[in-house]
C-alpha cells in the first residue's frame, strides 16, 4: 500500500497548467489524480488559513501524510486507501483547541470522504481547576480532586478529561459528562497501571469535547500540567 | 404505704410478664423473613447466595400477567410459601409458589425498581415513586406508609434489630423503626438507587448517584466515603469484610471495611448491575451486553455474551464440587443459566429481562420481565399442572392434602417412571423435615417418627423425589 501521499495543492496546480494547453486532449501527461479526502478547517466560522491537517492511520496512531489549509481553509489528501483513519488539524491552543480530529473509513479504494467542517474555536471552553502548574495532594478514594472547566456555549456537548503521566502516557480518561466538572479518585483505568492508584509526580491534562454525543468529531484542548503530591500526614 | 408499694410493684411486675413476650415477639416479628428469598438478593449482606438449587432445566412453569411492565423490581419468596413483586401498575403481587395471584395491593406510584422486603410477621415492605415506603400485611392490607421527598427507587433492608434501610430520590438513606417511624436520615448530594446492604456489624453501605459510595454506622453517622468517577446505581453485596460494587466510571471496586481500597478492576462499561458472590468469593455482575464473572483478587474469570445488555442482577447456588450456578436475565429476552462459563439452560421469556431471579425452595427460579408478566421456571408438580401429564410422566401423589396437624400423609411414585431414588421434604422455608429412599410404585406414609422431623408446622410442603437425572415434585399442605 502507498505510504507517502502526494499533497494535491501541487497536482492541481499540474492540472489547472495542463487545463490551460489547447491540446489537452492530444497530451498524454501524467493521470493526475483527485483528492478522495477532503475537508475545511475554521476558526469562529472563518478559514483558518495555513493550519496543518495530518492524516493519521488509526489503528497505528501513525501520521501518514499531511497538509496545510489554503486560503479557504480547504485541505485535501489524495489515495487515500481503504481503511481506517484519523483526520487532525492543529490549533493555537489560545482561543482554539490544540486539536480537532475526525474518525472516518474508507470502505474500499478509490471510495472519498468529504468531512465535516472542523472548527477549531474553544467558543469559551476554560480549564478552571486544577489551576495551570498547581500542586495537589495525591488524589484518593476519600480525597478525590475535582476537575472543574467553564463551557458557555456548547449545549449538548459533552466534555472528558484526559490525564496523562511524565511520560506522555495515558492515565486515566473520565466518564463523558454534560456537567462542568467530574471527579477522580486517583485509579488509573489506562494502559498497564489501569485499577491501581498512580504515584506521586508530574502530570498533564486536557479537556475532550464532543459536540453530539457519539459524533466522530472530537475538540481537544492545549494541555495544563498538575502535580500530584503526597499528602501531609 | 408499704404495702401499697408492694401492691404496686406486683402489678408492674405482672404487666412486666405480661408484656413481655408480647415485646420480644415483637422484636422477632420485625426481622427478616426466614424464607428462601426474602429481600433483593436474598440476604442483608447482598450476595444473593441461594441455599436451595435452581431448576435444572428451562422449562417455563408459568407465565402471571400482572397489571404492568416488571422492571427492576424482582420476586422474593417468602416462609408463607407465597412470592411477592412490585410493577409499574403502581401494584404489590402476592402469588403462591405456582403463580397464582392471592392479592394485590395498589399504591400511589409505578413500582419500578423496588424490591419487596418480607418481614417475620409475614408482613411486606416496598418503596413506590409515590415517595412512599408501604408496609402491606400478609393479607394485603395496609399497615402503615411513611412519605419521604421523592420516589422510592430502592429496595429495603431490614437489619437484626428490626430497623428498616431503604433510599429515596429524596438524595436521603432512610433509617425507619419497625413500626414505620423514622429514626434518622443521612443526606447525600443526588438521588439514591442503589439499595443499602448491611454487614455483620451493623454498618450500612449504599451508593449514591452523586458519585460515592458510603458506610453509615447504625446511629447514622458517616463512617466513611469513597468516591467514584460516576454514578454508583447497583446495590453494594458485602462479603468476607470486603464491600463490592461497581460505578458508572467503570470500575469494579472492592473496598475493606474501613473504606480502604483492596483492588479496582476497570471494566470500561458503565456498571449499573449489582453484584453476587459464588461460594469460592466469585463476584458475578452484568456488564454491557455480557454475564461477567471476577475473581476475588479482582481478575476477570469470564464473560458470557448474550447479545443484548445485561442489567438484570444475578442469583447464585454452590453446585456440586463447589462450582457455582449462576442465573441471570438479559434484554434479549433470556433467562440464562451457567455452571462455570457453560449454559446448563436458558429459558426464553420473550420480553427483556431486567428484574433478577431469585431462587425457591424445590427448584423452581422466578424472575419478572417487562411484558408485565411474572414467571416460574422449574417443572411444576403433576397434580398442579394445568394440562394431564403426557403419558409415561411420572407422578408424585401427596394426600390427603390439606392434612390436619401431624396426622399421616400418604406418598405415592406413579410405577411409569420405573426406578428407585430419594424422596425428600422440605419445608417452606426449605428446612428437610424427611429423606427416604422411595421406588417407582410404591407407596409410603409420611407421620411422626420414621426418620421425620416433627411436630410438623401448618404451611405448605414440598417433595421432591430424584434418582439423579429425574425429578418429580409434588407438595402437600399441613392445617394447625
Amino acid at each position: 500500500m502507498r505510504r507517502r501521499l502526494h499533497s494535491p495543492w501541487i497536482l492541481l496546480a499540474a492540472l489547472a497548467i495542463a487545463g490551460c494547453s489547447a491540446d489537452l486532449h492530444e497530451t498524454e501527461g501524467p493521470i493526475v489524480p483527485f483528492p478522495n479526502v477532503t475537508g475545511r478547517v475554521l476558526t469562529e466560522g472563518l478559514p483558518a488559513v495555513d493550519r496543518k491537517v495530518k492524516l493519521i492511520e488509526t489503528a497505528t496512531d501513525t501520521e501518514i501524510d499531511s497538509d496545510r489549509t489554503g486560503p479557504d481553509g480547504i485541505f485535501a489528501f489524495t489515495q487515500v486507501p481503504s481503511g481506517a483513519w484519523t483526520l487532525e488539524a492543529g490549533g493555537t491552543g489560545e482561543e482554539e483547541f490544540d486539536a480537532v480530529t475526525i474518525d472516518f473509513e474508507i470502505s474500499a479504494d478509490g471510495d472519498g470522504f468529504d468531512a465535516p467542517d472542523m472548527d477549531l474555536a474553544l467558543r469559551g471552553l476554560r480549564a478552571i481547576a486544577p489551576a495551570p502548574g498547581a500542586v495537589q495532594p495525591l488524589p484518593s478514594l476519600s480525597t478525590p480532586i475535582l476537575f472543574e472547566w467553564e463551557r458557555p456555549d456548547t449545549s449538548g456537548a459533552t466534555i472528558q478529561v484526559r490525564l496523562y503521566g511524565p511520560a506522555g502516557e495515558s492515565i486515566w480518561h473520565s466518564v463523558k459528562t454534560e456537567d462542568s466538572s467530574v471527579r477522580w479518585n486517583g485509579i488509573a483505568n489506562r494502559g498497564e497501571s489501569a485499577g491501581l492508584p498512580v504515584p506521586p509526580g508530574s502530570y498533564t491534562w486536557k479537556l475532550r469535547e464532543e459536540p453530539d454525543a457519539g459524533a466522530a468529531i472530537e475538540r481537544t484542548t492545549a494541555a495544563l500540567s498538575v502535580v500530584f503530591e503526597e499528602p501531609r500526614r | 404505704m408499704h404495702r401499697d408499694t408492694d401492691r404496686t410493684s406486683r402489678r408492674l411486675a405482672l404487666a412486666f410478664l405480661v408484656l413481655l413476650p408480647l415485646t420480644a415477639t415483637a422484636s422477632l416479628a420485625s426481622q427478616l423473613d426466614p424464607g428462601p428469598w426474602p429481600m433483593f438478593h436474598r440476604s442483608t449482606d447482598h450476595t444473593a447466595f441461594s441455599s436451595y438449587p435452581p431448576p435444572s432445566v428451562g422449562t417455563i412453569a408459568f407465565r402471571t400477567a400482572l397489571s404492568d411492565t416488571v422492571e427492576y423490581s424482582s420476586p422474593v419468596v417468602g416462609s408463607d410459601g407465597m412470592i411477592y413483586v412490585g410493577d409499574q401498575g403502581k401494584e404489590l403481587w402476592a402469588l403462591d409458589l405456582f403463580g397464582n395471584p392471592r392479592w394485590n395491593f395498589h399504591t400511589g406510584g409505578n413500582i419500578r425498581y423496588s424490591t419487596p422486603a418480607v418481614r417475620a410477621d409475614g408482613s411486606i415492605l416496598v418503596g413506590s415513586g409515590d415517595g412512599r415506603l408501604y408496609c402491606i400485611s400478609s393479607i394485603g392490607t395496609l399497615n402503615w406508609t411513611v412519605m419521604t421527598g421523592g420516589a422510592v427507587k430502592t429496595s429495603p433492608a431490614i437489619a437484626p434489630d428490626g430497623t428498616i434501610y431503604f433510599g429515596s430520590d429524596d438524595g436521603k438513606l432512610w433509617a425507619l423503626y419497625p413500626n414505620g417511624t423514622p429514626k434518622w436520615t443521612f443526606a447525600t448530594q443526588d438521588t439514591i438507587r442503589s439499595s443499602p446492604a448491611i454487614g455483620p456489624d451493623g454498618t450500612v453501605y449504599f451508593g449514591s448517584n452523586d458519585g460515592a459510595i458510603r458506610a453509615v454506622t447504625p446511629a447514622g453517622g458517616l463512617f466513611w466515603s469513597a468516591v467514584t468517577g460516576g454514578a454508583v446505581r447497583g446495590s453494594p453485596a458485602v462479603y468476607r469484610g470486603k464491600i463490592y460494587v461497581g460505578s458508572a466510571d467503570g470500575f469494579l471496586y472492592a473496598l475493606r471495611a474501613d473504606g480502604s481500597l483492596e483492588w479496582a478492576t476497570y471494566t470500561g462499561n458503565n456498571l449499573r448491575s449489582s453484584p453476587a458472590i459464588g461460594v469460592t468469593g466469585k463476584i458475578y455482575l452484568g456488564m454491557d451486553t455480557k454475564l461477567a464473572c471476577f475473581h476475588d483478587s479482582g481478575d476477570p474469570c469470564f464473560e458470557f455474551e448474550t447479545g443484548d445488555r445485561v442489567l438484570s442482577s444475578p442469583a447464585v447456588y454452590a453446585g456440586t464440587d463447589s462450582i457455582d450456578v449462576v442465573l441471570c436475565g438479559s434484554d434479549n429476552g433470556v433467562l440464562y443459566c451457567l455452571r462455570d462459563q457453560q449454559l446448563l439452560w436458558s429459558a426464553n421469556l420473550g420480553a427483556p429481562v431486567r428484574s433478577s431471579p431469585s431462587i425457591g425452595p424445590v427448584g423452581f427460579a422466578y424472575v419478572g420481565a417487562m411484558d408485565g408478566a411474572l414467571y416460574g421456571i422449574g417443572v411444576i408438580p403433576p397434580s398442579d399442572a394445568p394440562t394431564p401429564p403426557a403419558s409415561g410422566f411420572a407422578r408424585l401423589r401427596l394426600y390427603p392434602s390439606p392434612v390436619r396437624g401431624d396426622g399421616e400423609v400418604r406418598i405415592e411414585l406413579a410405577s411409569e417412571i420405573g426406578g428407585s431414588g430419594r424422596l425428600e421434604i422440605f419445608d417452606a422455608t426449605g428446612r428437610r423435615v424427611l429423606e427416604t429412599p422411595l421406588e417407582s410404585g410404591n407407596r409410603i406414609l409420611w407421620r411422626r417418627g420414621d426418620g421425620a422431623v416433627a411436630p410438623f408446622s401448618p404451611g405448605l410442603y414440598f417433595a421432591r423425589w430424584s434418582d439423579g437425572d429425574r425429578v418429580v415434585t409434588g407438595r402437600v399442605v399441613r392445617l394447625p
